[in-house]
């Protein structure tokens, strides 16, 4: 992924909600739907890459865990 | 031709893929032909035999010889769902009741991503609990899920799920009854301003609830042309759903250990008295052998088990949420499968709602059952509510065919506590107005003192029934 990319996501992100946060409270009627569907794209966004991450991260422990205990039984076995 | 009597079920109109209709006696769901590629693909895919076999969704089999006579031109198949002994809403369910239909719903749609479908719903009114799991009863509620496309009910499930649950956990636990007044979930801006300030350092709720709601205002005049454009990865919804999953398992009550105990231990039984009372529920219950039993004000469900220990399918209705919390941890712990805890205020038991008010049935609504147990309850009705004893045996007669009840006198213990901060003004309230004012609803078929105590225990027929 290049960088300027990232930047650009980031700063997107970052500006979406600032508007988000500063909004003033409005008490009429009110359809939800379009604001859901927005953030929904923004946060799966974030979400989806921390998601990876963190399967990635999972699958790296098992490897390294399934290694380790594949290894201690090699090296009993060669004792 | 044969005349048969159909009725469509009034809560079953919103979904175009189709409807239940109750028809001569059984209850069916219609697949409309515009539902057909997703209803093939459900069961072609496999999704529906996973899910079956997770106990996630409600097992139906296809029915060729019936059809609903209202709708005929729509119609694609005929399935008959397994009966649900019982339909319980959010609002009468505990906090880990909605917990766990919340993760089932969760479960569901990340199985059915796996699948290549996706929930186009996230009610929770389509949940149901059966057996002790929660489980989904829409079988038209997934969609052959498009590449790109969102997950639709993200907002369905924040304000069905996630909005009670994070109040519930971190306001006041009797805040799921907003959903009584809002029926498509609790609204994000209410949730966010009724959740405490803390909440917004809290990752998830932040998320989800605080910021979502903001967007939900920044966001309401814009046009909804804009919404197609964008497009969205899946493994982008499984990090949603992710997020969702971790925001609720993290939702606890902070219940100390010496508030649960004192609520299985509260009884003014001795143990001699108690031991006579179950035995002698136990036989009236032999007696009677229903198929299901409502358990009215039932506390933790120590009656209520001695009926789904006989085969019973049993309600255990309480009006103090902890109680049913700790009555669900009780039956989850034990894997009990006939034993449904649910949150009702008889004072105030729930009403018909929704679209034209038949939505979400009334309690009488979902009745009658076979047998009412009313245990320990009268004096609470009559004295601390009020209400006259003829008018209680007029609420129950509607309810059941049979009736076990305990009549407990002005000079018990618990009357006297009831009386002790309020003025007598019940002059009426003795064991022979009882007898009359429910002899006129109901025969009486046995009535048996409880040895060492004040009180007295009846098995009633409904005149009714």
């Amino acid at each position: 992924m290049n960088v300027p990319f990232v930047k650009l996501a980031k700063g997107s992100a970052l500006i979406f909600l600032i508007q988000i946060v500063t909004v003033t409270p409005a008490f009429a009627y009110i359809d939800p739907g379009t604001g859901s569907y927005l953030f929904q794209m923004l946060m799966a966004g974030l979400l989806g890459s921390a998601f990876a991450i963190k399967m990635t991260w999972r699958n790296v422990k098992t490897y390294i865990s399934q290694i380790f205990s594949g290894n201690a039984g090699n090296d009993d076995s060669n004792d | 031709m044969i005349a048969t009597t159909e009725i469509k079920v009034p809560g079953s109109f919103r979904d175009p893929s189709g409807f239940l209709f109750r028809q001569d006696g059984g209850l069916y769901r219609q697949v409309n032909q515009v539902y057909r590629e997703h209803y093939d693909y459900l069961i072609q895919s496999g999704l529906y035999h996973e899910l079956v076999q997770a106990s996630l969704l409600i097992p139906h089999e296809e029915i060729f010889s019936v059809a609903s006579v209202t709708s005929n031109l729509d119609h694609y198949k005929t399935l008959r769902p397994e009966p649900i002994p019982f339909i319980s809403y959010p609002y009468e369910w505990c906090f880990s009741q909605l917990k766990a239909a919340a993760l089932a719903t969760l479960e569901i749609q990340k199985t059915a991503l796996e699948f290549g479908m996706s929930l186009k719903d996230a009610s929770a009114y389509n949940i149901q609990f059966i057996g002790g799991r929660a489980i989904l009863i829409d079988t038209l509620s997934f969609e052959i899920y498009q590449e790109g496309r969102p997950w639709v009910a993200y907002r369905q499930f924040c304000q069905h799920f996630l909005a009670p649950l994070a109040l519930m956990a971190t306001t006041d636990l009797r805040l799921n009854q907003l959903l009584r007044i809002h029926l498509d979930g609790i609204p994000l801006d209410l949730t966010s301003s009724l959740l405490p300030w803390k909440t917004h350092f809290q990752f998830s709720l932040l998320s989800h609830i605080h910021l979502h709601a903001r967007s939900q205002k920044r966001y309401e005049n814009v046009s909804s042309s804009t919404r197609k454009d964008a497009r969205l990865r899946k493994s982008a919804i499984l990090g949603l759903i992710d997020s969702l999953e971790t925001a609720i398992r993290n939702l606890r009550l902070s219940i100390s250990e010496s508030t649960w105990s004192s609520y299985y231990g509260e009884t003014n039984y001795s143990d001699e008295a108690m031991k006579q009372k179950i035995a002698l529920v136990g036989g009236m219950l032999d007696i009677s052998a229903p198929q299901f039993v409502w358990d009215l004000g039932a506390n933790t469900g120590r009656f209520s088990r001695l009926a789904a220990e006989r085969g019973s399918y049993t309600i255990s209705f309480e009006a103090d949420p902890l109680c049913v919390e700790a009555n669900y941890r009780t039956s989850q712990e034990k894997k009990e499968t006939k034993i449904v805890p649910l949150v009702l205020d008889l004072t105030n038991p729930s009403s018909n709602i929704g679209w034209a008010n038949q939505e979400r049935l009334s309690l009488q609504d979902r009745g009658p059952t076979d047998t009412v147990l009313a245990l320990a309850l009268i004096h609470h009705l009559a004295i601390a509510n009020n209400v006259p004893l003829g008018r209680i045996a007029q609420f129950l007669q509607p309810l059941c065919k049979q009736l076990i009840i305990e009549f407990v006198p002005k000079n018990d213990s618990q009357v006297k506590r009831l009386l002790a901060t309020r003025e007598d003004v019940f002059p009426h309230y003795t064991q022979e107005t009882f007898d009359a004012e429910f002899n006129r609803f109901f025969f009486i078929e046995r009535t048996t003192k409880i040895q060492n105590t004040e009180r007295t225990l009846y098995l009633m027929q409904s005149r009714l029934f």
